[in-house]
Protein backbone atom coordinates (compact mmCIF):
# COMPACT_ATOMS: atom_id res chain seq x y z
CA UNK A 1 0.00 0.00 0.00
CA UNK A 2 2.82 2.42 0.88
CA UNK A 3 4.19 2.08 -2.64
CA UNK A 4 0.90 3.55 -3.87
CA UNK A 5 0.94 6.29 -1.26
CA UNK A 6 4.38 7.29 -2.50
CA UNK A 7 2.55 8.60 -5.58
CA UNK A 8 1.80 11.70 -3.52
CA UNK A 9 5.52 12.55 -3.94
CA UNK A 10 6.72 13.99 -7.26
CA UNK A 11 8.18 11.48 -9.72
CA UNK A 12 11.79 12.72 -9.53
CA UNK A 13 11.64 12.56 -5.72
CA UNK A 14 10.28 9.00 -5.83
CA UNK A 15 13.11 7.92 -8.12
CA UNK A 16 15.71 9.41 -5.83
CA UNK A 17 14.29 8.64 -2.40
CA UNK A 18 11.44 6.17 -2.93
CA UNK A 19 13.47 3.02 -2.18
CA UNK A 20 14.99 4.61 0.91
CA UNK A 21 11.60 5.67 2.28
CA UNK A 22 10.13 2.21 1.62
CA UNK A 23 13.03 0.58 3.50
CA UNK A 24 12.42 2.86 6.49
CA UNK A 25 8.68 2.13 6.32
CA UNK A 26 9.45 -1.58 6.48
CA UNK A 27 11.70 -1.01 9.50
CA UNK A 28 9.07 0.86 11.51
CA UNK A 29 6.10 -1.28 10.38
CA UNK A 30 5.87 -3.42 13.56
CA UNK A 31 5.70 -0.36 15.84
CA UNK A 32 3.19 1.90 14.04
CA UNK A 33 -0.34 1.70 12.76
CA UNK A 34 -0.55 1.70 8.96
CA UNK A 35 -3.25 4.37 8.69
CA UNK A 36 -1.28 6.98 10.62
CA UNK A 37 1.89 6.21 8.71
CA UNK A 38 0.01 6.40 5.40
CA UNK A 39 -1.64 9.73 6.21
CA UNK A 40 1.72 11.12 7.30
CA UNK A 41 3.30 9.94 4.05
CA UNK A 42 0.60 11.53 1.89
CA UNK A 43 0.79 14.81 3.83
CA UNK A 44 4.54 15.12 3.45
CA UNK A 45 4.41 13.82 -0.12
CA UNK A 46 2.08 16.66 -1.05
CA UNK A 47 4.44 19.07 0.69
CA UNK A 48 7.39 17.61 -1.24
CA UNK A 49 5.50 18.35 -4.47
CA UNK A 50 5.91 22.07 -3.78
CA UNK A 51 9.71 21.90 -3.70
CA UNK A 52 11.55 24.63 -1.72
CA UNK A 53 11.74 22.50 1.44
CA UNK A 54 13.04 25.38 3.57
CA UNK A 55 10.21 27.75 2.62
CA UNK A 56 7.06 28.17 4.68
CA UNK A 57 5.38 30.77 2.49
CA UNK A 58 5.25 28.32 -0.42
CA UNK A 59 2.69 26.22 1.50
CA UNK A 60 0.50 29.28 2.10
CA UNK A 61 0.65 30.31 -1.57
CA UNK A 62 -0.10 26.76 -2.69
CA UNK A 63 -3.10 26.58 -0.36
CA UNK A 64 -4.48 29.92 -1.58
CA UNK A 65 -4.05 28.88 -5.22
CA UNK A 66 -5.44 25.37 -4.69
CA UNK A 67 -8.56 26.56 -2.83
CA UNK A 68 -9.29 29.09 -5.60
CA UNK A 69 -8.90 26.29 -8.17
CA UNK A 70 -11.19 24.12 -6.04
CA UNK A 71 -13.87 26.83 -5.97
CA UNK A 72 -13.70 27.35 -9.73
CA UNK A 73 -13.81 23.59 -10.33
CA UNK A 74 -16.75 23.21 -7.93
CA UNK A 75 -18.61 25.95 -9.80
CA UNK A 76 -17.97 24.13 -13.05
CA UNK A 77 -19.12 20.82 -11.52
CA UNK A 78 -22.34 22.42 -10.26
CA UNK A 79 -22.90 24.08 -13.64
CA UNK A 80 -22.55 20.70 -15.39
CA UNK A 81 -25.00 19.15 -12.90
CA UNK A 82 -27.46 21.95 -13.63
CA UNK A 83 -27.27 21.19 -17.36
CA UNK A 84 -28.63 17.74 -16.52
CA UNK A 85 -31.62 19.12 -14.58
CA UNK A 86 -35.17 18.47 -15.77
CA UNK A 87 -36.13 21.06 -18.42
CA UNK A 88 -38.81 23.59 -17.54
CA UNK A 89 -42.21 22.75 -18.99
CA UNK A 90 -44.64 25.52 -19.95
CA UNK A 91 -47.52 23.02 -19.61
CA UNK A 92 -46.62 22.68 -15.94
CA UNK A 93 -46.80 26.46 -15.55
CA UNK A 94 -50.20 26.57 -17.25
CA UNK A 95 -51.44 23.78 -14.96
CA UNK A 96 -50.15 25.63 -11.89
CA UNK A 97 -51.81 28.91 -12.90
CA UNK A 98 -55.03 27.05 -13.59
CA UNK A 99 -54.83 25.26 -10.25
CA UNK A 100 -54.15 28.43 -8.25
CA UNK A 101 -56.42 30.79 -10.18
CA UNK A 102 -58.99 28.82 -12.18
CA UNK A 103 -60.87 31.02 -14.65
CA UNK A 104 -58.78 34.12 -13.86
CA UNK A 105 -58.00 35.98 -17.12
CA UNK A 106 -54.25 36.03 -17.72
CA UNK A 107 -52.56 39.01 -19.35
CA UNK A 108 -49.64 37.00 -20.60
CA UNK A 109 -48.31 33.44 -20.25
CA UNK A 110 -45.27 31.71 -21.74
CA UNK A 111 -46.36 29.12 -24.28
CA UNK A 112 -42.88 27.86 -25.10
CA UNK A 113 -40.19 26.16 -23.05
CA UNK A 114 -37.00 28.17 -22.43
CA UNK A 115 -34.22 27.52 -24.98
CA UNK A 116 -31.64 26.48 -22.34
CA UNK A 117 -31.08 26.03 -18.62
CA UNK A 118 -29.10 29.30 -18.50
CA UNK A 119 -29.70 32.28 -20.72
CA UNK A 120 -28.10 35.64 -21.52
CA UNK A 121 -30.65 38.28 -22.54
CA UNK A 122 -33.17 35.51 -23.25
CA UNK A 123 -30.85 33.47 -25.50
CA UNK A 124 -28.66 30.46 -24.80
CA UNK A 125 -24.95 31.03 -24.21
CA UNK A 126 -23.15 31.51 -27.50
CA UNK A 127 -19.99 33.11 -28.85
CA UNK A 128 -22.03 36.22 -29.59
CA UNK A 129 -22.82 36.59 -25.89
CA UNK A 130 -19.17 36.34 -24.79
CA UNK A 131 -18.43 40.09 -25.18
CA UNK A 132 -21.49 40.88 -23.03
CA UNK A 133 -20.34 38.46 -20.34
CA UNK A 134 -16.78 39.77 -20.33
CA UNK A 135 -17.47 43.48 -20.47
CA UNK A 136 -19.82 44.22 -17.61
CA UNK A 137 -22.99 42.28 -18.36
CA UNK A 138 -21.96 39.01 -16.70
CA UNK A 139 -24.88 39.39 -14.30
CA UNK A 140 -27.24 38.81 -17.21
CA UNK A 141 -26.20 35.15 -17.28
CA UNK A 142 -29.03 33.67 -15.27
CA UNK A 143 -31.43 30.78 -14.81
CA UNK A 144 -34.09 30.54 -17.48
CA UNK A 145 -37.65 30.82 -16.27
CA UNK A 146 -41.19 30.88 -17.57
CA UNK A 147 -43.90 33.16 -16.36
CA UNK A 148 -47.44 34.44 -16.45
CA UNK A 149 -49.11 37.71 -15.43
CA UNK A 150 -52.62 38.89 -14.60
CA UNK A 151 -54.40 42.01 -15.78
CA UNK A 152 -55.97 42.56 -12.37
CA UNK A 153 -55.58 41.36 -8.83
CA UNK A 154 -57.54 38.13 -8.26
CA UNK A 155 -58.88 39.55 -4.97
CA UNK A 156 -60.00 43.09 -4.28
CA UNK A 157 -56.95 44.34 -2.39
CA UNK A 158 -53.29 43.34 -2.31
CA UNK A 159 -53.55 42.03 1.25
CA UNK A 160 -56.58 39.91 0.35
CA UNK A 161 -54.75 38.70 -2.78
CA UNK A 162 -51.81 37.71 -0.59
CA UNK A 163 -54.01 35.85 1.90
CA UNK A 164 -55.82 34.10 -0.95
CA UNK A 165 -52.50 33.15 -2.57
CA UNK A 166 -51.14 31.68 0.66
CA UNK A 167 -54.31 29.71 1.21
CA UNK A 168 -54.30 28.30 -2.33
CA UNK A 169 -50.58 27.51 -2.29
CA UNK A 170 -51.10 25.57 0.93
CA UNK A 171 -54.06 23.72 -0.54
CA UNK A 172 -52.08 22.84 -3.67
CA UNK A 173 -49.20 21.41 -1.63
CA UNK A 174 -46.69 24.22 -2.12
CA UNK A 175 -44.18 25.04 0.61
CA UNK A 176 -43.89 28.82 0.83
CA UNK A 177 -41.98 31.43 2.82
CA UNK A 178 -42.87 34.68 4.53
CA UNK A 179 -43.88 37.45 2.10
CA UNK A 180 -41.07 39.88 1.30
CA UNK A 181 -41.98 43.56 1.12
CA UNK A 182 -39.78 45.85 -0.95
CA UNK A 183 -40.08 49.40 -2.22
CA UNK A 184 -41.47 49.70 -5.74
CA UNK A 185 -38.78 52.27 -6.50
CA UNK A 186 -35.95 54.05 -4.74
CA UNK A 187 -35.45 57.74 -4.14
CA UNK A 188 -32.33 59.70 -3.30
CA UNK A 189 -31.80 59.72 0.48
CA UNK A 190 -31.67 63.19 2.10
CA UNK A 191 -33.47 64.68 -0.91
CA UNK A 192 -36.35 66.87 0.38
CA UNK A 193 -38.70 65.19 -2.10
CA UNK A 194 -37.73 61.72 -0.88
CA UNK A 195 -40.15 60.30 1.65
CA UNK A 196 -39.50 56.55 2.00
CA UNK A 197 -42.75 56.08 3.94
CA UNK A 198 -44.79 57.25 0.95
CA UNK A 199 -43.16 54.79 -1.49
CA UNK A 200 -45.55 51.95 -2.36
CA UNK A 201 -44.25 48.46 -1.72
CA UNK A 202 -44.26 45.29 -3.81
CA UNK A 203 -44.88 41.89 -2.25
CA UNK A 204 -42.94 38.78 -3.28
CA UNK A 205 -43.72 35.22 -2.20
CA UNK A 206 -41.41 32.29 -2.95
CA UNK A 207 -42.80 28.76 -2.98
CA UNK A 208 -41.48 25.30 -3.80
CA UNK A 209 -43.13 22.05 -4.78
CA UNK A 210 -40.92 19.18 -5.91
CA UNK A 211 -38.28 20.62 -8.21
CA UNK A 212 -40.42 23.63 -9.17
CA UNK A 213 -39.90 27.04 -7.64
CA UNK A 214 -42.62 29.64 -7.92
CA UNK A 215 -41.97 33.36 -7.50
CA UNK A 216 -45.15 35.42 -7.14
CA UNK A 217 -45.08 39.22 -7.30
CA UNK A 218 -48.03 41.24 -6.07
CA UNK A 219 -47.13 44.72 -7.22
CA UNK A 220 -48.24 48.16 -6.19
CA UNK A 221 -50.88 50.05 -8.16
CA UNK A 222 -48.19 52.01 -9.99
CA UNK A 223 -46.62 48.86 -11.47
CA UNK A 224 -47.78 46.85 -14.46
CA UNK A 225 -48.62 44.00 -14.35
CA UNK A 226 -50.31 44.04 -10.99
CA UNK A 227 -49.51 40.40 -10.39
CA UNK A 228 -47.07 37.97 -11.99
CA UNK A 229 -45.84 34.42 -11.47
CA UNK A 230 -42.45 33.01 -12.45
CA UNK A 231 -41.52 29.35 -12.48
CA UNK A 232 -37.97 28.07 -12.35
CA UNK A 233 -36.15 24.89 -11.41
CA UNK A 234 -34.91 24.01 -7.90
CA UNK A 235 -31.27 23.01 -7.46
CA UNK A 236 -30.89 19.44 -8.75
CA UNK A 237 -29.67 16.97 -6.09
CA UNK A 238 -26.71 16.04 -8.32
CA UNK A 239 -25.34 19.58 -7.94
CA UNK A 240 -24.27 18.88 -4.33
CA UNK A 241 -22.11 15.77 -4.86
CA UNK A 242 -20.86 17.22 -8.15
CA UNK A 243 -19.79 20.41 -6.38
CA UNK A 244 -18.04 18.58 -3.53
CA UNK A 245 -16.29 16.15 -5.86
CA UNK A 246 -15.21 18.89 -8.26
CA UNK A 247 -13.95 20.98 -5.33
CA UNK A 248 -11.78 18.13 -4.07
CA UNK A 249 -10.43 17.32 -7.52
CA UNK A 250 -9.91 20.99 -8.35
CA UNK A 251 -8.07 21.65 -5.09
CA UNK A 252 -5.84 18.61 -5.60
CA UNK A 253 -5.25 19.59 -9.24
CA UNK A 254 -4.42 23.15 -8.20
CA UNK A 255 -1.94 21.87 -5.60
CA UNK A 256 -0.25 19.55 -8.10
CA UNK A 257 -0.14 22.30 -10.74
CA UNK A 258 1.33 24.77 -8.27
CA UNK A 259 3.89 22.17 -7.19
CA UNK A 260 4.91 21.51 -10.78
CA UNK A 261 5.40 25.23 -11.42
CA UNK A 262 7.15 25.78 -8.09
CA UNK A 263 9.68 22.99 -8.68
CA UNK A 264 10.43 24.24 -12.17
CA UNK A 265 10.72 27.82 -10.96
CA UNK A 266 13.40 26.64 -8.51
CA UNK A 267 15.54 25.59 -11.46
CA UNK A 268 14.81 28.61 -13.65
CA UNK A 269 16.89 31.76 -14.05
CA UNK A 270 16.76 34.09 -11.04
CA UNK A 271 15.24 36.98 -13.03
CA UNK A 272 12.65 34.73 -14.70
CA UNK A 273 11.87 33.23 -11.30
CA UNK A 274 11.34 36.63 -9.68
CA UNK A 275 9.16 37.82 -12.55
CA UNK A 276 7.15 34.58 -12.56
CA UNK A 277 6.57 34.89 -8.80
CA UNK A 278 5.33 38.45 -9.21
CA UNK A 279 3.01 37.43 -12.05
CA UNK A 280 1.71 34.48 -10.05
CA UNK A 281 1.05 36.67 -7.01
CA UNK A 282 -0.73 39.24 -9.17
CA UNK A 283 -2.97 36.59 -10.79
CA UNK A 284 -3.89 34.96 -7.48
CA UNK A 285 -4.67 38.34 -5.91
CA UNK A 286 -6.88 39.13 -8.92
CA UNK A 287 -8.80 35.89 -8.37
CA UNK A 288 -9.21 36.38 -4.66
CA UNK A 289 -10.24 40.03 -4.96
CA UNK A 290 -13.15 38.82 -7.15
CA UNK A 291 -14.02 36.11 -4.63
CA UNK A 292 -13.70 38.29 -1.54
CA UNK A 293 -15.71 41.12 -3.08
CA UNK A 294 -18.56 38.81 -4.04
CA UNK A 295 -18.89 36.57 -0.98
CA UNK A 296 -19.95 39.29 1.54
CA UNK A 297 -22.40 40.72 -0.99
CA UNK A 298 -24.01 37.32 -1.62
CA UNK A 299 -24.00 36.43 2.06
CA UNK A 300 -25.81 39.66 2.95
CA UNK A 301 -28.31 39.05 0.17
CA UNK A 302 -29.02 35.49 1.35
CA UNK A 303 -29.37 36.54 4.97
CA UNK A 304 -31.81 39.31 4.07
CA UNK A 305 -34.36 37.08 2.37
CA UNK A 306 -35.22 33.39 2.34
CA UNK A 307 -34.11 31.46 -0.71
CA UNK A 308 -35.63 28.23 -1.93
CA UNK A 309 -32.72 28.01 -4.33
CA UNK A 310 -29.36 29.41 -3.30
CA UNK A 311 -27.55 31.44 -5.88
CA UNK A 312 -25.13 29.12 -7.68
CA UNK A 313 -21.54 28.94 -6.48
CA UNK A 314 -20.12 30.83 -9.45
CA UNK A 315 -22.11 33.90 -8.45
CA UNK A 316 -20.66 33.64 -4.93
CA UNK A 317 -17.15 33.84 -6.38
CA UNK A 318 -17.97 36.72 -8.69
CA UNK A 319 -18.54 34.84 -11.94
CA UNK A 320 -19.35 35.60 -14.65
CA UNK A 321 -19.69 39.24 -13.55
CA UNK A 322 -15.92 39.45 -13.03
CA UNK A 323 -15.00 36.99 -15.77
CA UNK A 324 -12.62 39.45 -17.43
CA UNK A 325 -10.18 39.65 -14.47
CA UNK A 326 -10.61 35.87 -14.00
CA UNK A 327 -9.54 35.14 -17.57
CA UNK A 328 -6.84 37.80 -17.50
CA UNK A 329 -5.39 36.09 -14.39
CA UNK A 330 -5.32 32.78 -16.29
CA UNK A 331 -3.42 34.43 -19.15
CA UNK A 332 -0.92 35.89 -16.66
CA UNK A 333 -0.52 32.45 -15.05
CA UNK A 334 0.09 30.78 -18.41
CA UNK A 335 2.70 33.43 -19.25
CA UNK A 336 4.35 32.90 -15.87
CA UNK A 337 4.35 29.14 -16.56
CA UNK A 338 6.04 29.78 -19.90
CA UNK A 339 8.60 32.01 -18.24
CA UNK A 340 9.81 29.34 -15.83
CA UNK A 341 10.12 26.90 -18.73
CA UNK A 342 12.77 29.07 -20.37
CA UNK A 343 16.15 27.29 -20.32
CA UNK A 344 18.53 28.52 -17.67
CA UNK A 345 21.62 30.17 -19.12
CA UNK A 346 24.69 28.09 -18.42
CA UNK A 347 28.21 29.25 -19.20
CA UNK A 348 29.71 27.26 -22.09
CA UNK A 349 32.51 24.93 -21.07
CA UNK A 350 35.76 26.24 -22.40
CA UNK A 351 37.96 23.56 -23.76
CA UNK A 352 41.56 23.89 -22.81
CA UNK A 353 43.60 23.56 -25.96
CA UNK A 354 47.01 22.34 -25.18
CA UNK A 355 49.76 23.88 -27.24
CA UNK B 1 13.19 25.28 16.17
CA UNK B 2 10.72 22.45 16.67
CA UNK B 3 11.53 19.70 19.11
CA UNK B 4 11.64 17.01 16.40
CA UNK B 5 14.11 19.05 14.34
CA UNK B 6 16.29 19.63 17.40
CA UNK B 7 16.28 15.93 18.17
CA UNK B 8 17.19 15.00 14.57
CA UNK B 9 20.18 17.37 14.70
CA UNK B 10 21.16 15.90 18.06
CA UNK B 11 20.87 12.36 16.70
CA UNK B 12 23.34 13.25 13.97
CA UNK B 13 25.73 15.13 16.28
CA UNK B 14 28.04 12.22 17.11
CA UNK B 15 27.88 10.14 13.93
CA UNK B 16 26.27 9.80 10.52
CA UNK B 17 23.02 7.80 10.64
CA UNK B 18 20.49 6.39 8.19
CA UNK B 19 16.75 7.15 8.34
CA UNK B 20 15.71 4.33 10.63
CA UNK B 21 18.79 4.93 12.78
CA UNK B 22 17.68 8.55 13.30
CA UNK B 23 14.14 7.42 14.21
CA UNK B 24 15.50 4.97 16.80
CA UNK B 25 17.93 7.49 18.25
CA UNK B 26 15.27 10.20 18.55
CA UNK B 27 12.88 7.76 20.25
CA UNK B 28 15.62 6.72 22.70
CA UNK B 29 16.69 10.30 23.51
CA UNK B 30 13.11 11.40 24.16
CA UNK B 31 12.29 8.32 26.23
CA UNK B 32 9.87 7.08 23.55
CA UNK B 33 7.87 10.31 23.61
CA UNK B 34 8.81 11.50 20.11
CA UNK B 35 8.11 8.84 17.51
CA UNK B 36 9.15 10.14 14.09
CA UNK B 37 7.26 8.81 11.09
CA UNK B 38 9.10 8.43 7.77
CA UNK B 39 7.12 11.22 6.07
CA UNK B 40 8.04 13.68 8.83
CA UNK B 41 11.65 12.49 8.97
CA UNK B 42 12.41 12.83 5.26
CA UNK B 43 10.56 16.13 5.05
CA UNK B 44 12.72 17.43 7.93
CA UNK B 45 15.90 16.04 6.34
CA UNK B 46 15.00 17.83 3.06
CA UNK B 47 14.48 21.07 4.93
CA UNK B 48 17.67 20.75 6.96
CA UNK B 49 19.62 19.88 3.80
CA UNK B 50 18.19 22.94 2.00
CA UNK B 51 19.18 25.07 5.01
CA UNK B 52 22.71 23.68 4.82
CA UNK B 53 22.57 22.09 8.29
CA UNK B 54 22.62 18.41 7.21
CA UNK B 55 24.20 16.68 4.24
CA UNK B 56 24.26 13.30 2.56
CA UNK B 57 27.14 11.17 3.82
CA UNK B 58 27.20 7.81 2.06
CA UNK B 59 25.07 4.97 0.78
CA UNK B 60 25.36 1.34 1.81
CA UNK B 61 23.53 -1.84 0.94
CA UNK B 62 23.29 -4.05 4.03
CA UNK B 63 21.62 -7.48 3.65
CA UNK B 64 20.15 -6.29 0.35
CA UNK B 65 18.66 -3.18 2.00
CA UNK B 66 19.52 0.34 0.99
CA UNK B 67 20.91 2.53 3.77
CA UNK B 68 21.54 6.19 3.07
CA UNK B 69 23.47 8.01 5.76
CA UNK B 70 23.23 11.66 6.73
CA UNK B 71 25.62 13.76 8.75
CA UNK B 72 25.67 17.16 10.38
CA UNK B 73 27.37 20.02 8.48
CA UNK B 74 29.51 22.65 10.19
CA UNK B 75 26.53 25.04 10.13
CA UNK B 76 24.40 22.28 11.62
CA UNK B 77 26.79 21.88 14.55
CA UNK B 78 26.79 25.65 15.11
CA UNK B 79 22.98 25.77 14.98
CA UNK B 80 22.69 22.81 17.36
CA UNK B 81 25.14 24.45 19.78
CA UNK B 82 23.22 27.74 19.68
CA UNK B 83 19.86 26.00 20.16
CA UNK B 84 21.29 23.97 23.04
CA UNK B 85 22.57 27.15 24.70
CA UNK B 86 19.19 28.79 24.22
CA UNK B 87 17.34 25.84 25.73
CA UNK B 88 19.84 25.70 28.62
CA UNK B 89 19.24 29.39 29.38
CA UNK B 90 15.49 28.85 29.32
CA UNK B 91 15.77 25.77 31.53
CA UNK B 92 18.01 27.67 33.98
CA UNK B 93 15.58 30.57 34.14
CA UNK B 94 12.69 28.19 34.81
CA UNK B 95 14.68 26.29 37.46
CA UNK B 96 15.70 29.46 39.25
CA UNK B 97 12.10 30.71 39.43
CA UNK B 98 10.86 27.35 40.64
CA UNK B 99 13.61 27.30 43.27
CA UNK B 100 12.49 30.73 44.53
CA UNK B 101 8.95 29.41 44.70
CA UNK B 102 9.88 26.22 46.50
CA UNK B 103 13.35 26.44 48.11
CA UNK B 104 13.48 22.66 48.59
CA UNK B 105 13.38 21.99 44.85
CA UNK B 106 16.72 20.58 43.79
Amino acid sequence: MHRWLLLSYPRAYRRERGAEILETLQDIAPQHRGLRVGANLVRHGLRARLGRPASRSVVAWAAVFAVACGLFAASFGIWVAWLGSRPLDHHELAATVDQLYPGEPVRDIDRQDPPAVFIVYGSPLSWQSVPSLLFGDGGEYEFAGIGASFTRLPAVTRQKTLAQLQERLRAAGWDFGEPIYSNSYDCIPNDPRCDPTSIPSDITVYAQRGDNILEVHINSDSTTPLMSLGMSRATPWAAYPAGVLAFLLGTLGGWVLFGWASRRAERSHAVAQALAKFMFGFAVVLWWVSILLSVPHMLTHHLQEAHYRWHPLWEWIGQPVLSLPFLFAWVVLILAGGLIQLPRHRPVDRKVISP
Amino acid sequence: MREATFLILTALADEARHGYGIIQEVAQMSGGRVKLLPGTLYSALDRLTAQGLVEFDREEVVDGRLRRYYRLCADGRTELASQTARLRELASAAESRLRNLRPNLA
